[in-house]
């Protein structure tokens, strides 16, 4: 057996390994324990808080949408069907989440959205987060579906497949979603900039 | 189909989402087409803002304070949990069930088995002594009638003859019954005897 097929064996097996170890983690999780949930946290933080942070536009918001979902992963978990991947069970809660805090919400204006901190030149950090508020902006005026086919599937890198399994919808519904939504936004960015460069 | 029917499968096309046998043809049209190709580009250009997005960097402070305050509401509901709220909601409920069959099982049982009590106010028992002295005592199988004994001693010539008649031996007699029923007064008790005069 050459180098390179004991090397893809091993890491067939790692990853197995991997996974049985998480889905232990996820079975302790939904018994009720602690510590475990907190390892579950840990792991799955990063991208809930992201994909809040993209959906909603704002740190404080974003911090109020990962603490709901991560309190109904608590409460619901025993719910969850193991023989399925946890990530896109985690993406629809999170955009549900999203959803309800987001219509609780007045729309932020284009100033209201954070800037981020970055190692540029002062010049470009301004031109770069001007931008972005540009995006952020656009991307709140999209309907609430078309929001989260994008954010999934533009900013968060996912398949279409794994958008269709986390929105709960069929590939061409995502598409038809994903297609509107990209002429959409290009129509708002257009229209701001002409705005901006208007004043 | 004209440029403006391209629009939604050239948003498509500039994401990689669109079917194999589409693709030949719009880069065809792209080729063509200037003012779509113009299109194209600016979506293209928009999509990799949206991929520079994607490297975005996040607070660890943020991440930090929402899982203190996640842990700490988990632990507070923990410490509240009762050993029912481990289980599922189809075992409390078919725990509930149980319980309640168990129940109605017991209940059942109680109906089925109690004993139903004998009217106080009435109690039957034998006859005393004295109540069968009243009773005719039962004639004497082997004793001739006096009326016989007469008539037959009316002839003196004769040696007497004693003729015994059969009789039809009778059962001994069944003890009499009293029935003694209690009033609400308990100074009057009323008895009530039964006397089995051999009918049929």
């Amino acid at each position: 057996m050459s180098e390179s097929a004991v090397r893809l064996l091993m890491a067939d097996a790692r990853l197995e390994s991997e996974g049985r170890q998480w889905a232990l983690l996820l079975e302790r999780a939904a018994t009720g324990d602690v510590s475990a949930f907190e390892q579950v946290m840990l792991r799955t933080e990063r991208l809930v808080m992201v994909t809040a942070r993209r959906m909603l536009g704002n740190v404080p918001d974003a911090e109020e949408a990962s603490q709901e979902v991560f309190l109904r992963v608590y409460k619901y978990l025993h719910r969850f069907d193991r023989s399925k991947p946890f990530e896109p069970w985690l993406y629809r809660l999170t955009i549900n989440v999203c959803n309800d805090i987001g219509s609780r919400r007045p729309r932020l204006s284009e100033e209201q959205f954070e800037a981020v901190d970055r190692e540029n030149s002062p010049l470009d950090a301004l031109q770069i987060d001007e931008r972005r508020r540009l995006l952020q902006t656009a991307l709140s005026e999209l309907p609430e579906k078309q929001r989260a086919a994008v954010v999934l599937r533009d900013l968060q890198g996912m398949s279409t497949a794994d958008v269709a399994g986390s929105m709960n919808v069929s590939e061409a519904t995502v598409r038809s979603h994903l297609s509107a939504a990209r002429l959409r936004l290009k129509r708002i960015i257009e229209r701001r900039m002409r705005g901006n460069h208007e004043l | 189909m004209n440029c403006k029917d391209w629009n939604p499968h050239i948003a498509l096309y500039v994401g990689g989402e669109i079917e194999a046998e589409m693709v030949d043809r719009i880069e065809r049209h792209l080729a063509e087409c200037e003012g779509c190709r113009g299109f194209a580009q600016e979506l293209q250009q928009c999509q990799a803002e949206f991929r520079q997005l994607r490297n975005e960097p996040l607070e660890v402070t943020s991440l930090d304070r929402v899982r203190a305050n996640v842990l700490s509401r988990v632990r507070t509901l923990e410490e509240r949990r009762t050993w029912l709220d481990r289980f599922g909601f189809r075992w409390r409920f078919a725990a509930l069930g149980c319980a309640a069959l168990v129940v109605l099982s017991l209940f059942g049982w109680r109906l089925a088995t109690r004993v139903v009590p004998v009217h106080p106010l009435i109690d039957v028992v034998e006859a005393p002594p004295m109540a069968r002295s009243v009773e005719p005592a039962p004639p004497d199988p082997v004793a001739v009638p006096k009326a016989k004994r007469r008539v037959r001693s009316a002839v003196p010539t004769e040696a007497p003859k004693v003729e015994v008649v059969a009789a039809a031996v009778e059962p001994p007699p069944k003890p009499d019954t009293v029935i003694r029923i209690f009033t609400d007064d308990p100074s009057i008790v009323i008895y009530w005897l039964v006397e089995d005069k051999g009918g049929k």
